[in-house]
């Protein structure tokens, strides 16, 4: 009974003092905000990898000490919101009218994107003041960017309303330890898809005969798609060059589902059934029902040294050296080679990866007080001093020109060079033939020595329907877009006419919109004709 | 004193604030108002524009700007109906019967041929409204054409006859084998008073030309004829680079498609296609890729209004 007491004390006690914590809080904030001198800025991102946070408060610190030197009484907050509920969290601020002022955007609906955030078109041709003294001083703001801020330009809406911050790309990080234990001092890790093979043997082979329950490579639904959905990419680099109608060397979704319909490619293509074996021969080297693990677990399997690689992105590189009692090692994805006796001959070579790989975009959120203050903090954050701190403390990839990154992050630069890689039979973008393949690609790990089982169950289900279905599905939304722009290019012609003329900023849309739209509407009109004469051919003989 | 003072411009401040907005924007003068309504379309808020619009009509605005921006708006009134559609058909009918000719008249004229070719609410699946829509297109077609030849100077009228263009070239219920229609359309030379108008007839043609195997030197022609007025997307202008330099090369005019991978290079060297265009530079001038030095070099900001992220970049000189 006095125990029982004792324990509800103590109890009451905490209640209390978290309810005298959180009033507090509740105070102070009032009391601050209500200090007709002081600027607060806020931004959200959903990004908790360890590292991150603790260089956002540096920066976010750093930049309240130069607003100090200028006369000016700044803060900056910091709100962190877990990826699952980011979305609905930000929609929720958003329509409430409690948005921060920057926000971290992600595949947002162009809708919401034009509604709530500022255009930042009239601000990225001018210089960055933060870059004075520095090897990008002078320059325009967007080119600055290692990739001309080209990632963030949004096609649709024909404006920037992001500022990408990093870059990242995908490597296959290993537990460096355990992997020298196996192989010998610094041991030099496997350079390409021949030498994976031998090393993964190598591994099992040690395993068993040390009585380890080690396996070569961490498996999770996540960790699976990243190694080998991109490695699989390499077998239909040539089929593309091939249904590349257009001639643009690089392959859209549409030509993709207008080549199977055409009958160009298919599930028994040998490129595809080359990338299925491809990806089948990854399979034995994951731990059983990796399929059924999460990325958290499979993480962890990683860390605890049940296995020598995990294949990831460069965005986990500081949470692992945070996490793991060892060494990491990185190194490139085993690809094979071009004189590969297996898996060379539908190859070109490796793949560039610049260009995709640019991310975690900030945009300002319209109607915000202080998002005068706010675009000066983004300019701060991704100066060259800004980001040359980002990088050094964060362990990410600078999104900036020039700025050096430390021997820990060279492995994780971007490859210029290669060829745009393929794709597999789960076709980007695509939604009906995707659920086909989430149907039937247990059976290439149930029998991972032959994609036949797979190929026979998958050409019972009605690929050539699904994909129809698809293609329709993007001309319907192609035909939305149409409709919208006939608005968009109304009120920018008259925009432009009542005001500055064609080159004004809307007299610069109606001919971008225009243009975009013109070659929309053309290549809705060419699928669809096409898709019709098919269906007259195959359908109804 | 300064206590009053403060109560005083708060008092004014809040009185302010409560005006009703329509009591506002009444008060100002209609072209800012219909500005307003174009300024909300213009970042999709297309349901804050239709409610501008419909305060303002019944603070009986009427004047033809603002009957042309509130047809256009209601296009895209988020309540799509098929009354929605017809009603603004019917503003831009009766903005056409009152003055067919001047700017808003012929606006009006080009967006009635849009209505019939793209907004009614017709299923393409469904055979009945197959015929429909196949209907709707002639007679847009007709429209078009029509209008192009009255204001041949007016940019919606050359739109049309774009849009004109690629309804014939894409039309599902001809017989009419493509090469054909793309002769028979290629006749009719016309002339546009609007370059990039005409830049849009030159992309619109290229295409099929290369798509449905018809001449590869005509897709070349036009595409290059494209290039010469100038692209407005970045996005465009990266891909045709490619294609011209690929087909000029196929064609066996080397000059040109080295031209073409230089231009790409220039302009585009983070693209993921840089090494495909450096070797293809490379076969052209009997060098290994190697020897196609390619550093990324950032050049002066290109001039306000550029096509974005366009020229952002310079390589080093192609060797």
């Amino acid at each position: 009974m006095n125990r029982e007491k004792i324990l509800n004390t103590i109890g009451f006690t905490l209640l209390g003092l978290c309810f005298l914590s959180a009033l507090y809080s509740v105070i102070f904030r009032s009391v601050r905000d209500a200090d007709p001198n002081l600027i607060t800025i806020r931004f959200a991102h959903w990004q908790l990898e360890g590292g991150l946070r603790g260089t956002f408060d540096d920066l976010a610190r750093q930049y309240e000490k130069i607003c100090a030197d200028r006369g000016q009484k700044v803060r900056v907050e910091q709100v962190t919101i877990p990826e699952s509920v980011f979305g609905n969290w930000v929609l929720t601020q958003l329509v409430g009218g409690t948005a921060p002022q920057i926000i971290e955007l992600g595949s947002m609906h162009i809708d919401r994107k034009a509604r709530f955030f500022e255009s930042l078109s009239g601000y990225v041709n001018e210089p960055n003041p933060y870059n004075a003294g520095t090897p990008l001083a002078g320059l325009p703001w967007r080119n600055t960017f290692v990739d001309g801020m080209l990632s963030t330009y949004d096609k649709d809406l024909l404006d920037y309303y992001s500022v990408p911050l990093s870059l990242f790309t995908v490597r296959l990080f290993y537990n460096k330890p355990l992997y020298e234990k196996i192989f010998g001092q610094d041991a030099p890790p496997p350079k390409d898809y021949r030498d994976f093979v031998r090393v993964c043997l190598a591994i099992q082979q040690y395993g068993q005969e040390h009585g380890l329950g080690i396996v070569p490579v961490a498996g999770s639904k996540y960790n699976e798609g990243q190694l080998t959905g991109r490695i699989a990419g390499s077998q239909t680099q040539k089929l593309n060059d091939r249904i590349n109608r257009k001639r643009t060397a690089s392959v859209d979704g549409n030509e993709l589902y207008v080549s199977y319909l055409r009958e160009q490619w298919g599930p028994r293509s040998p490129e595809i059934i080359s990338s299925l074996r491809l990806t089948q021969s990854f399979y034995q080297f994951f731990q059983p029902g990796f399929q059924q693990v999460d990325r958290d677990s499979g993480t962890l399997y990683f860390i605890q040294s049940r296995c020598v690689f995990i294949c990831t992105g460069s965005w986990d590189n500081t949470s692992f050296r945070i996490q793991a009692p060892f060494e990491i090692g990185v190194c490139d994805l085993p690809l094979p080679t071009k004189d590969d006796p297996e898996y060379g001959q539908y190859m070109k070579g490796p793949f560039p990866e610049l260009s995709r790989t640019v991310g975690m975009g900030f945009g300002i959120v319209r109607g915000t007080p202080h998002t005068d203050m706010a675009l000066d903090f983004l300019k701060f954050l991704t100066s060259y001093r800004g980001s040359e701190y980002f990088t050094r403390h964060s362990g990410w990839l600078p999104a900036i020109m020039n700025v050096p990154v430390d021997d820990q992050l060279k492995p994780f630069e971007p490859h210029m060079d290669g060829y745009p890689n393929g794709f597999g039979l789960a076709l980007p973008a695509s939604s009906n033939q995707a659920v086909l393949m989430d149907n039937t690609a247990y059976l290439l790990q149930k029998y991972p020595d032959s994609p036949e089982a797979f190929l026979e169950a998958y050409e019972q289900l009605d690929a050539f329907s699904a994909i129809t279905n698809d293609l329709k599905l993007w001309l319907a939304a192609a035909r939305r877009s149409i409709v919208r722009a006939d608005t968009l290019l109304a009120a920018n012609r008259e925009l432009a006419r009542g005001g500055h003329g064609i080159d004004s900023s809307a007299g610069r849309k109606f001919y971008e919109l225009l243009e975009q739209q013109i070659q929309t509407e053309a290549d809705a009109y060419s699928y669809e004709m096409e898709m019709t004469q098919i269906w007259k051919e195959r359908v109804k003989p | 004193m300064n206590e009053r003072k403060n109560f005083w411009r708060r008092l004014a401040l809040t009185v302010t604030l409560a005006l009703p907005a329509g009591a506002v924007s009444a008060a100002q003068p209609p072209a800012q108002d219909t500005d307003e309504v174009w300024r909300l379309d213009t970042i999709y808020a297309f349901t804050d524009a239709n409610r501008l619009v419909t305060r303002l009509g019944k603070a009986g605005h009427n004047d033809r700007e603002f009957l042309f921006a509130k047809a256009a708006t209601m296009l895209n009134d988020p309540t799509k109906t098929q009354g929605n559609i017809d009603a603004a058909a019917a503003v831009f009918q009766q903005l056409a019967d009152a003055d067919a000719d001047d700017d808003i008249g012929v606006s009006a004229r080009y967006f009635l041929a849009r209505v019939l070719q793209t907004h009614m609410l017709l299923q393409p699946d469904k055979d009945a409204d197959g015929a429909a829509i196949a209907a709707n297109q002639q007679q847009a077609i007709g429209l078009y054409r029509a209008l192009f030849g009255q204001h041949p100077e007016h940019n919606l009228a050359q739109l049309g006859y774009l849009r004109a263009v690629t309804l014939e070239l894409y039309n599902k219920t001809s017989s009419e084998p493509m090469a054909a229609r793309l002769k028979r359309l290629s006749a009719e030379r016309p002339q546009f008073a609007d370059p990039q108008m005409e830049k849009n007839y030159h992309l619109i043609l290229a295409q099929p030309y290369l798509l449905f195997n018809v001449s590869k030197e005509q897709a070349l022609a036009h595409y290059v004829a494209a290039d010469r007025l100038g692209f407005r997307r970045w996005q465009t202008q990266c891909d045709l680079y490619v294609v011209i330099s690929d087909l000029a090369l196929e064609l066996g005019r080397r000059d040109l498609a080295a031209q073409y991978c230089v231009k790409f290079l220039q302009n585009f060297p983070r693209d993921d296609r840089n090494y495909t265009i450096r070797e293809r530079l490379a076969k052209l001038q009997g060098v290994s890729v190697d020897q196609i030095a390619v550093e990324a070099v950032i050049t002066p900001a290109p001039a306000d209004g550029d096509a974005a992220g366009a020229g952002q970049t310079s390589t080093g000189d192609a060797k």
